[in-house]
């Protein structure tokens, strides 16, 4: 195997500078040790791990959370009493409450420094949000698996290059390589998905290489092998599969991650551009206001919070759920 | 069980220690001190080296120019100089006199060889020096900067406190050159013998500050200069620039106290002004605000495009909204206030979106995509207001947010296709403003890329003319030209600067070209 | 053990070539030209060429890489762009800051963090340990540049008892070190735990219960010494990663730190500067991963064999 990273336990994870992750988690790692959660009978433990999510009332809280945020996101054209976009230079900054100058209803949570409706700006925020989360989730489950499960299967040479280059990756500071790259592709919502993507993705990259090591000596591997199916078949038919725990919940854990990076990315300016209204660009708004006009930053504030917190006790449960060792 | 109880009284040591350390607040010292922050540290301190407002700021408190402004005027006096020089008829020689026993902070006489070797300096091929368009009217300065001379022929040393420069052509604006803070005198034989970068960071000169310690990323701390000319002054023993990156910290530190100077950020002004608490200086800056066509773009190439822009802005509504109704609305390119404008000699260009739209209309689209870049990583709110006004008339404007280097290139190779930007004069004369932005060898690093042989012709013929109202008229038919018929700019705005200080301190200087200088600034009762 | 030490130091070595390598490219791809960047408002062709050549930039790019690395290995970063500082020395300047921040705010991080881990632990499902573990939750699902403000306006403002920004003594890192600290207090009190739960369920521990041993003894005697193995190698890990500069926290405090100097670094495309402060974070961090392996190695044999 050659001079590979000695798989402690523990070496998967990383930390940002800031306390918070970008991507692979913090607090809230999955912790799974290779091929502890080997589903070689898919549902039944599928089945169980719902019940034991359904009984896990704070993740149940998350996931309400969640589905209602997705509808949100979905009907934000409906919801959202006025355009996010429209101006009311007059009207700027105006406390909850104040009349709209153009008769359509009141700013319920006030207007932001253009004068733009804030209620309005967080409905359509939570689009972006939950872009920013699934999209670079997205690539980072597209790279990190196929790259993990390539090293992991085949090992030797191959694993040792990719192993190698996750190294590097980890060995930049996490805001600091997703700030190069904006630079090097220009501030816009777009490129912050592909910064938080191409930055994440070694941690989910360890995830399944450990995983695949730990299941391709596994008698139904094996006993696929046996039956000459190509090694394509073999991966994606019988070891990814049961893998998908654990990547699930990295990728639930990974979704507010995401949320949090493009805030930080946005609080320095370089996140999504106006008029687009992300919460993290809003509170980067807000930020010339913060003692004159608190509630301007509040609400945005409010908004990441109680969406990464619903993902975290969602994913939370999931990895509770699925890893039942623990919670028996 | 040891571990257990080690970790409780640490966490216990804790939860004491965090609210006492409220117990020894507020130190603030009654010193002779200013406080005062820049949002960045200084790349160093050679004044030639760099052209940011930072840098002429500490230029003026540490280093003399041979002329200055007077007070927060306009008007020119001597400041190194003994006299105003005296010019020949012909416009070409300038004859000088400095004061005797000006002394660098090393104690070493400024004399004639030290102003040689500035210009030298500045103009060098090779050299550090940034703005060598102060110096290249001199006669023999295209040579030095081209390397083929090393002595500066228009330069002649007559004794040590007098000298004569002769120009290659007769130029009106050259003396007000020599105010601009990067034309300060420069120590030559401690230049010489300690190098160029040891000099940017130990610098010595004859201002009324000197260096006293630098922190990186912390604090640059400026004493009294023992040494200075002026009698009486400085009045203060020295100033502290703390380098605090976000305005919003700063504006805490400076309700705090802990500051005593702080610009007014729109949120804060009503605040600020309205508490009494601090004093607010305001003052009207040469500047102009505006929205700079690139003429090589193709989407802006029909002038009633351009004017369509003009006519769909509701400037108005921005001042008073946005900008609080800090500044005025401008009608000319050219700062009103400098001699030779007059604004109400044009009508500006009102809202009126109906006119853009059959401006439009007329030019053939009805709906047009159009980019303007802008410098920095979020958009001016300006420039969103504009974006929705434009959307109303039928224009969809992309925003490009670029950072200063690639903003800065981008600009220089005249790709730039619109761009909201401002100009602070470097010294008072339209050319200042229109030659730099409109002559042809000029416009394309400025992205304008305006071309129009009758306006080169004119800013050629108004830099060598020294009757002031022939040079006035000529200026006035520039605005014409390029603001009214070429349409190659809008004048939006000419903004108000405010500088709110802590009561207790007197003496700022805020001048028009919005370098300030703390040199008569004192304390408290102290000094009056 | 000496024979995995050099293994993993020489494994080291392609990874900071590499680090090198992408800055190096990232830094080259990114628009805007270190000279236009550093003159203001004029930038005159002859000049540009000139500064070009004495910085170097002229040469082909893989002439500047080599270069960059030969002298690297000497341990010279070569000179900012901006500042004409070695970059060194500017590393060497703003390092004492980052160290500072992250001493304090792992010390907060610890207190908090192995205290509330054992007490959930040892009061599984009581209130504390729930109430504890949702708001460790729900502290770190806000955004920790938005929790610094509100901590900044509420101490520094006003009760005014704590300075709000600056780098002025150990009172100007107390609000810093809460802030970063607490986010790491959440992770350590989670995984404390955890760690704990699952070593009491250990048979040695079931033994140590088993001969009538007091609870408390069985706990800290027995099960804490084992289930705070893998809290000591995240925490080695953390301050591995607290060590490489917090941007955001010492942005808005004003910390003059590492995060800041690469900051300044990108926003003035000062090269030198650039890569001389990715590779110094770099090394800090493959070193504290070297620390901890090793530490791990040597606290569970099994590692070594692999």
């Amino acid at each position: 195997m050659g001079t590979t990273v000695p798989p402690t336990k523990y070496n998967t994870r990383r930390q940002t500078s800031n306390g918070f992750s970008l991507f692979r988690r913090t607090a809230l790692e999955s912790d799974t040790e290779p091929g502890r959660m080997v589903l070689t009978k898919g549902t039944g433990l599928w089945v169980d791990s719902w019940h034991r999510l359904k009984k896990n009332r704070p993740a149940m809280a998350g996931l309400a959370f969640i589905i209602i945020l997705v509808v949100v996101a979905l009907t934000a054209p409906l919801l959202a009493p006025v355009s996010p976009y429209a101006q009311e230079l007059d009207l700027r900054l105006a406390p909850p409450g104040t009349p709209r100058a153009d008769g359509h209803g009141v700013y319920i949570l006030g207007a932001d420094h253009m004068g733009r409706d804030i209620l309005s700006r967080i409905i359509y925020g939570s689009r972006i949000s939950l872009a920013v989360g699934l999209v670079s989730e997205f690539i980072v489950s597209v790279i990190g698996i196929t790259l993990g499960a390539i090293a992991g299967y085949y090992g030797g040479r191959v694993d040792n290059i990719i192993m190698r280059i996750s190294d590097i990756m980890f060995a930049f500071p996490d805001l600091l390589f997703a700030i190069g790259i904006m630079f090097a592709l220009g501030p816009s919502i777009f490129n912050v998905f592909i910064a938080l993507g191409v930055v994440g993705w070694a941690g989910m990259a360890r995830l399944v290489r450990s995983q695949v090591i730990a299941l391709k000596e596994m008698d139904f591997v094996e006993a696929a092998r046996a039956q000459g199916l190509s090694d394509w078949m073999i991966v994606t038919r019988h070891i990814l599969p049961n893998c998908l725990g654990p990547i699930i919940v990295s990728i639930s854990l990974g979704i507010p991650g995401a949320i949090m990076g493009e805030a930080g990315l946005s609080f320095l300016g370089l996140g999504a551009q106006p008029p687009l209204a992300s919460w993290g660009s809003m509170i980067y708004d807000a930020r010339p206001y913060f003692t004159t006009d608190p509630l301007f930053s509040v609400f945005p504030g409010i908004a990441i919070m109680l969406t990464v917190f619903a993902f975290n006790l969602f994913g939370d449960g999931l990895r509770d759920a699925l890893d039942p060792r623990l919670k028996s | 069980m040891r571990k257990f109880r080690f970790a409780l009284v640490l966490f216990l040591v804790a939860l004491v220690l965090i609210p006492l350390g409220g117990c020894g607040q507020t130190q603030t010292a009654q010193t002779n001190i200013l406080h005062d922050y820049f949002s960045q540290d200084p790349p160093g301190f050679d004044p030639q080296a760099d052209t940011t407002l930072m840098i002429y700021s500490l230029a003026r408190e540490l280093f003399s120019t041979l002329v200055r402004y007077k007070g927060n005027t306009l008007e020119l006096e001597p400041e190194l100089l003994a006299e105003m020089p005296t010019i020949s008829p012909d416009g070409l020689t300038y004859t000088f006199k400095l004061k005797q026993g000006v002394k660098f902070s090393d104690g070493t006489e400024l004399t004639s060889k030290d102003v040689k070797f500035t210009m030298e300096r500045m103009l060098m091929k090779g050299g550090v020096g940034q703005s060598p368009w102060l110096f290249e009217p001199i006669k023999g300065a295209k040579e030095m900067e081209d390397g083929t001379a090393t002595e500066l022929a228009g330069f002649k040393i007559i004794d040590p406190y007098t000298f004569e420069i002769t120009l290659s052509y007769p130029y009106a604006p050259f003396i007000e050159y020599l105010a601009v803070p990067s034309a300060s005198i420069l120590p030559a034989d401690y230049i010489t013998k300690v190098g160029n970068d040891e000099f940017s960071n130990h610098p010595i000169g004859t201002g009324p500050f000197v260096l006293d310690s630098w922190t990186h990323d912390t604090e640059v701390v400026l004493k009294k200069n023992p040494n200075y000319f002026e009698p009486g002054l400085p009045k203060l023993d020295g100033i502290d620039y703390r380098i605090i990156s976000d305005d919003a910290t700063a504006n805490l530190e400076f309700e705090n106290g802990n500051l005593d100077v702080s610009s007014i950020p729109s949120a804060k002004f009503d605040e600020w002004t309205k508490s009494g608490k601090y004093q607010i200086l305001e003052s009207t800056p040469l500047n102009t605000y505006y929205l700079l066509f690139n003429m090589k773009n193709h989407a802006l190439k029909d002038v009633r495009v351009r004017k369509a822009i003009a006519y769909a802005i509701d400037k108005q509504k921005i001042l008073d909204t946005i900008l609080l109704g800090h500044g005025t609305l401008a009608t000319t390119f050219v700062t009103p206030g400098i001699p030779g404008v007059d604004p109400s000699k044009f009508p500006g260009y009102p809202y009126d979106p109906e006119k853009a739209k059959q401006l439009l209309h007329d030019a053939g689209v009805d709906h047009l995509s159009l980019e303007i870049w802008q410098i920095g990583s979020t958009p001016p709110d300006v420039v969103v207001a504009i974006q929705q006004q434009l959307a109303e008339v039928g224009i969809d404007l992309k925003i490009t947010m670029m950072d200063r280097a690639a903003f800065r290139q981008a600009r220089a190779n005249g790709q730039v296709p619109m761009n909201y930007g401002n100009w602070w004069a470097d010294f008072p004369d339209p050319d200042n403003y229109m030659y730099t932005y409109f002559h042809s060898s000029q416009s394309k690093s400025m992205s304008s890329n305006y071309n129009n042989p009758k306006v080169d012709q004119l800013l050629n013929e108004a830099r060598t003319t020294t009757d002031p109202a022939k040079r006035a008229a000529i200026y006035q038919q520039l605005e014409q030209i390029i603001v009214y018929d070429d349409v190659a700019v809008v004048p939006l705005f000419h903004l108000k600067d405010y500088l709110a200080v802590q009561p207790d301190v007197h003496g700022v200087i805020m001048h028009p070209t919005g370098v300030n200088s703390y040199r008569a600034v004192y304390k408290g009762n102290q000094g009056q | 053990m000496l024979q995995f030490i050099a293994r993993r130091i020489l494994a080291t070595i392609p990874v900071l070539i590499g680090v090198t390598l992408i800055t190096f490219i990232l830094v080259n791809v990114v628009p805007g030209d270190p000279i236009t960047a550093m003159m203001e408002k004029r930038a005159d062709p002859a000049t540009v060429a000139k500064l070009r050549h004495e910085y170097g930039l002229d040469a082909p790019l893989y002439l500047q890489y080599l270069r960059f690395l030969g002298h690297a290995v000497e341990g010279d970063l070569g000179k900012s762009f901006r500042t004409k500082q070695p970059v060194t020395q500017a590393i060497m300047e703003h390092f004492p800051a980052t160290v500072k921040l992250a001493v304090s705010s792992m010390l907060v991080a610890l207190i908090l963090g192995l205290a509330v881990g054992i007490i959930s632990a040892v009061k599984q499902y009581s209130w504390f340990d729930h109430g504890s573990m949702i708001l460790a939750l729900a502290g770190i699902s806000a955004p920790i540049f938005w929790v610094a403000i509100m901590l900044q306006i509420l101490f520094g403002m006003y009760w005014k008892v704590l300075p709000i920004s600056g780098y002025t003594g150990w009172r100007s890192m107390v609000l810093p070190a809460v802030v970063l600290g607490s986010r790491y207090a959440a992770s350590i009190a989670r995984l404390t735990r955890s760690s704990l739960l699952e070593t009491t369920r250990q048979d040695y521990v079931r033994t140590a219960r088993a001969k009538g041993l007091s609870e408390r003894v069985v706990i800290f005697k027995h099960a804490l010494k084992n289930a705070i193995i893998p809290v000591v190698t995240v925490i080695g890990l953390q301050i591995g990663g607290l060590l490489t500069g917090a941007i955001l926290t010492e942005s808005v405090f004003g910390i003059p730190g590492l995060g800041r100097l690469a900051i300044d670094a990108i926003n003035h495309r000062d090269f030198p500067l650039i890569q001389g402060t990715v590779l110094f974070t770099a090394v800090i961090y493959v070193l504290s991963n070297l620390v901890v392996d090793i530490s791990y190695a040597y606290l569970d044999p099994r590692i070594r064999l692999e």
